[in-house]
């Protein structure tokens, strides 16, 4: 009875491993043309995501037309979730409100209270893994009359609370990179930080606990490339643009 | 300039970019009903029928007002909503800084200056106007169709 169970544990137990590439943008500030560059690296990962401040560079004054050509550029890439960022924020709630529905992927908002067609949590299966994903924004967004933007981490908390059973958390943050490691070091159980706003090209993944947070710069200089696997980050690459071309993704296990 | 059109057209341009509607109370009640691209202005002092016409939504915001005549050019930058009103007789700068989410300041520079305190809780506001040594109280909710 012993060795059948120990039979079956030994062919049961190579089965709950896994392993998914995540790669990701971060503050892209509506350069849809780097977008369409890196695209063919960005449609090799499993999963595609985007940490915000995507549609809009106040530096540059861009406009509506910036805005939808970004998006446009996403979805021929092939995007499968982001979260707002304080520049979408900048858009306005009826342009905004158009951009968020016309996307061909989810756009999160867990902590905004708003009538943005945003989404709370979206659970997302990627090669048999169910992935749950949440985003917050916070520093610098605008609050528009109506708007509610609520705690980051008590939003993410009751979020967790209400969604479905899954096999990674992952949590695209728009805000401050101290109230990321906080956000980081409460939240124990989130499998990686996926960060925009300040611009950084993290080389390496900052740990706070368990919980790695990675950014790739802003842009569109850099896209960031996860292996995730059932026990935590496997590996953490921060692709550059210039040489992005030439690289190739990990292969992924099988 | 009358004060409900005042507050109307210069003292809440997060509003006037938005779109959305309002219920005002205070010295010179006042509705705004978004009707697509229109806002309807309904106040007790003058004008007592006032229009808003939107021509730009984001992230460049453009809106004319009838009557009196105005236009007004506007963009949401960092925390601040700002923006250039036009009327038939004065320029006015128009602003909006958030001081938080719940907190923020306005005011207008140009032919008089005006400053206030605004404090939003989701679709609930109050709001304190100082102009010309004077003090008005407002409170109101926001909402949309």
């Amino acid at each position: 009875m012993v060795r059948a169970v120990l039979l079956v544990l030994a062919f049961a137990l190579p089965a709950w491993g896994w392993e998914i590439t995540v790669a990701f943008t971060n503050d892209l500030h509506a350069y849809a043309e780097r977008l369409v560059a890196l695209g063919p690296i960005l449609a090799e990962a499993d999963l595609l995501l985007d940490a915000g401040d995507t549609w809009e560079d106040t530096h540059r004054a861009t406009g509506e037309a910036d805005a939808r050509r970004t998006l446009q550029a996403m979805a021929e890439v092939g995007y499968h979730a982001m979260v707002l960022g304080n520049h979408e924020t900048y858009l306005g709630p009826r342009l905004l409100g158009e951009l968020v529905a016309s996307a061909p992927f989810p756009v999160l908002a867990t902590n905004l209270r708003s009538t943005l067609p945003t989404q709370r949590w979206v659970l997302r299966e990627v090669r048999g893994v169910r992935v749950l994903l949440l985003g917050v924004l916070w520093d610098l967004a605008l609050v528009w009359p109506g708007w509610e933007l609520r705690d980051p981490l008590e939003s993410v908390r009751e979020a967790l609370a209400e969604a479905p059973a899954h096999d990674a958390f992952i949590l695209l943050a728009h805000l401050d990179f101290p109230r990321a490691r906080a956000l980081a070091a409460a939240l124990p159980e989130c499998d990686l930080i996926v960060l925009g706003h300040n611009h950084r090209f993290l080389e390496e993944p900052v740990w706070e606990g368990n919980v790695p947070i990675v950014q790739a710069g802003h842009r569109g200089e850099a896209v960031g490339v996860v292996r995730l696997t059932n026990t935590g980050l496997a590996s953490y690459t921060l692709v550059r643009r210039p040489a992005a071309a030439a690289l190739l993704l990990p292969a992924p296990a099988g | 300039m009358e004060l409900a059109a005042l507050v109307w057209a210069l003292g809440d341009v997060p509003l006037a970019m938005a779109g959305g509607g309002a219920l005002a109370l205070g010295p010179q009640p006042w509705l705004l009903l978004p009707l697509g691209p229109l806002q309807l202005f309904v106040g007790s002092g003058e004008p007592r029928v006032g229009g808003r016409i939107h021509v730009l939504r984001g992230p460049w915001f453009a809106w004319a007002d009838l009557p009196p005549p105005r236009v007004a050019l506007g963009r949401a930058i960092g925390p601040a909503w700002l923006a250039l009103v036009r009327g038939a007789d004065a320029l006015t700068f128009a602003w909006e800084l958030m001081a938080s989410s719940y907190l923020s300041l306005f005011g207008t520079v140009g032919d008089e200056a005006r400053c206030g305190v605004r404090l939003k809780r989701a679709q609930l506001w109050a709001a304190a106007l100082i102009r010309q040594g004077g003090l008005s109280l407002w409170c109101g909710l926001y909402f949309s169709f």
